[in-house]
């Protein structure tokens, strides 16, 4: 869900931090998105090399790092996979929503100069 | 040098709907999301709810690509209805709405309902604030919607299942969508509607009015 959208505000963050940090070249960005974060992490990582062309970030190298989900279970404490659609327990049956950890996209960290 | 920015790019509309949901219990208003792809029913059950309830202070904020025909359907029944022509967008935001809720005097009633933009992907992802999230999925659209987009479901606490009158003509199978919406959201309350001919619409209405009147009890303790 849009990708470029989410390219764009990482330009635009890393640009206005680098900035005001006096980096005039961003050299290394990695972002990390989770498991069932509501991206396509293709179309993300197909924007990210695409998109950067022309911007701050043209020279940097750019990771996207696709964090793993697990979930534990309130019911039974096993710790799971948790699978779309259901994210349900595969011991109790327990529907267990994924977390916001599983689901966010954020910047890591970005190496300048 | 290597700067951590840790930096969450979602993180803004959930802010922005935070202070939303602030200002709503400030005003005592219960603000009601309805979400559901598009011709499954929304405005005409708003219509019918809102007929149904004349005697609550409401305010809409409906959301289209385009056109202002769905506000221009719920104006009669409300006490004021703002249209907001996204030209493209796929979903309201909590930012935007949070602005025209106050600029517009859409608070201090008992119910801002936001009837948002036919889709039953991006509205998921965006927090505007609400008390309640409502899910409609119509009997024309297929029993496989909710394992195709869980979200939308997960994050609903009530499920509107519209055109119930159409269920003799369609292949929709109803068990099914109830088995799948069980896994998903053992919480979700369903109701089995429709604006047509009545339908189940008074089990909707004794269950609104009574999330009504918790809010009501919550603000005024």
């Amino acid at each position: 869900m849009h990708e470029l959208s989410l390219v764009e505000s990482i330009i635009e963050s890393v640009e206005h931090d680098a900035r005001s940090r006096g980096i005039k070249k961003i050299t290394r960005l990695r972002v990390v998105a989770g498991e069932l974060a509501s991206v396509n992490h293709r179309a993300l990582s197909f924007a990210l090399e695409n998109v950067v062309g022309g911007t701050f970030l043209e020279q940097a190298d750019i990771e996207l790092a696709v964090k793993e989900a697990w979930a534990s279970c309130p019911v039974c404490q096993q710790k799971f996979k948790p699978e779309p659609p259901f994210y349900q327990c595969p011991e109790c049956g327990k529907t267990v929503f994924p977390s916001s950890e599983n689901r966010q996209v954020y910047i890591d960290f970005y190496e300048g100069e | 040098m290597r700067v951590y920015l840790a930096k969450d790019l979602l993180q803004a509309n959930q802010s922005n709907a935070d202070e939303n949901r602030r200002i709503l219990n400030e005003n005592a208003t219960l603000m009601v999301n309805i979400i559901g792809s598009p011709g499954c029913g929304k405005t005409t059950m708003l219509q019918q709810t809102l007929k149904h309830f004349s005697k609550w202070r409401t305010s809409i904020i409906v959301g289209d690509l385009y056109t202002s025909e769905d506000a221009e359907k719920l104006a009669p029944w409300c006490d004021k209805v703002l249209q907001i022509n996204t030209e493209g967008g796929c979903h309201l935001e909590a930012g935007y709405l949070g602005h025209i809720m106050v600029e517009e005097d859409l608070l201090q009633k008992d119910i801002l309902f936001i009837e948002n933009i036919g889709n039953l992907v991006c509205p998921a992802e965006f927090d505007l604030g609400e008390d309640l999230r409502v899910a409609l999925i119509s009997v024309t659209e297929g029993n496989d919607k909710p394992r195709k987009y869980p979200l939308t479901f997960q994050s609903a606490a009530a499920t509107l299942v519209t055109k119930m009158d159409l269920l003799p003509y369609c292949t929709f199978d109803l068990q099914a969508l109830s088995e799948d919406l069980q896994r998903i959201n053992p919480d979700l309350e369903i109701f089995k509607v429709s604006s047509t001919n009545g339908e189940g619409l008074d089990s909707w209405y004794k269950w609104l009015d009574k999330q009504l009147q918790a809010k009501k009890r919550q603000d005024s303790n």
